[in-house]
């Protein structure tokens, strides 16, 4: 949790000298740019992982029930 | 500013998405998963979802081999509904999801919301879910077992530069209830009996589970893009792990095809054994995603993207193959995984 308080508070100080103007922002709006362009397809891929690895979160996706008990 | 990205491509009214997408694994498993995704505005800033998703199994894996049956056929369907709110700065989102197979019944909720500041540069975003999970067993009616689960995560996403976003995500979940498998058991040496002793495997009630996660977007120059993401990952099981993965994206006129690599590093539970227990414990599992291993993965992802007047379309092809290397799980040393996705989406 300390460090992930570090991070965020590492990335806003670094944040106070950079960003993007309006008319900058052509690139950052590109489908690739995005965080989760298609979650439908996250989704199937999280659920693949989640339950092939022991560990899970913090990179999207959700759903249901298990599926392989 | 990740909804002001996707405002500024003009947000489509309605959108529907069909994904169809086929696992088969060395183990024996063989997944077909097949989903239609629908959105459309109610107003500007309301939004509503539904999706239907099915998964048809069939397995011969060394887990079904271990539990007495010789093959294994399931059906899961799995339903989504959901709204969202988004004024340009402001997000609320709310998702219901209900999944039900024949030993297994679901119900999860999740709310979030987030805030852009700085002009868009920052996003702070918040969410929370809860789980409630019926766990049941194949042709056994009396048994029942409960688990729960809920938590929450943070994220901050930042503008670093006209070109570069950076995501960094906390998320925390707590476990409470049955998650060992009904049907999987392990051995433990008797020394009365002087043999080895089967049991069905246990594992804690509790589970905390922590994730940290970053991503980098960064794009290289106007029409190649390049997609970092690491996570590091622990629980009160004993197991940690580290996930890395890296996209490069090149767009053409209406296609785009991305190269993807991901690698995957994790350290077993503690309560795990190889084998027969020297002894009768606790905690006993013969679950290999418990145990030490590493995976790595390669694949590709084809896209098209059409731009009509009136309707929008995109096609999509992806496919993933993976390796896996058990360390310590001596019914399987490896496992080799290959998912191939198609997908086709209309926007309107």
């Amino acid at each position: 949790m300390r460090t992930a308080a570090l991070g965020a508070w590492l990335a806003v100080v670094a944040c106070g000298c950079v960003g993007a103007r309006p008319w900058e922002r052509e690139t950052l709006a590109a489908p690739a740019m995005m965080l989760e362009p298609d979650p439908l397809a996250s989704a199937t891929l999280e659920h693949v992982n989640a339950y092939r690895e022991g560990s899970e979160g913090a990179s999207g996706g959700g759903g249901g029930g298990c599926g392989c008990n | 500013m990740v909804s002001m990205a996707s405002m500024a491509t003009s947000q489509p009214l309605a959108r529907v998405d069909v994904r169809s997408s086929a696992y088969v694994d060395t183990d024996h498993t063989v997944v077909s998963t097949s989903a239609v995704d629908v959105a459309a505005h109610a107003t500007e800033a309301w939004q509503l979802r539904a999706r239907y998703l099915v998964d048809v199994v069939s397995s011969a894996s060394v887990d079904v081999v271990a539990s007495a049956t010789r093959r294994f056929d399931m059906v899961r369907n799995e339903g989504t509904a959901g709204a969202s709110f988004d004024d340009g700065t402001h997000r609320i989102d709310g998702t219901y999801v209900y999944s039900r197979e024949n030993d297994w019944v679901s119900h999860n909720a999740n709310v979030g919301g987030s805030i852009d500041l700085r002009d868009h540069d920052i996003t702070l975003a918040i969410s929370g879910s809860y789980s409630h999970n019926d766990v049941g067993r194949a042709h056994d009616p009396n048994f029942h077992r409960l688990l729960t689960y809920g938590g929450g995560t943070a994220r901050i996403v930042l503008v670093a530069s006209p070109t570069t976003l950076v995501s960094i995500g906390y998320e925390y979940h707590h476990y409470d209830g049955y998650q060992a498998s009904p049907y999987r058991y392990v051995r433990y040496a008797d020394p009365r009996a002087q043999i080895a002793v089967a049991a069905p495997e246990s594992t804690p009630d509790r589970r905390n589970r922590h994730a940290l996660a970053l991503r980098y977007h960064h794009a290289l120059d106007p029409r190649t893009f390049l997609r970092f993401f690491v996570r590091f990952y622990g629980d009160d099981w004993g197991v940690v792990s580290a996930t890395t993965g890296l996209e490069i994206e090149r767009a053409f006129a209406h296609w785009s095809i991305v190269g993807l690599s991901r690698a995957y590093v994790q350290r077993g539970a503690g309560f795990f054994v190889d084998g027969v227990y020297p002894s009768e414990q606790a905690y006993m599992t013969m679950d290999r995603e418990l145990s030490s291993f590493v995976d790595g993965s390669l694949g590709t992802t084809l896209r098209y993207r059409s731009q009509g007047a009136r309707a929008r379309v995109r096609l999509e092809l992806r496919a993933i193959g993976t390796y896996y290397r058990f360390w310590d799980f001596y019914r399987l040393p490896d496992r080799t995984v290959v998912v191939v996705d198609l997908a086709l989406g209309v926007d309107r």
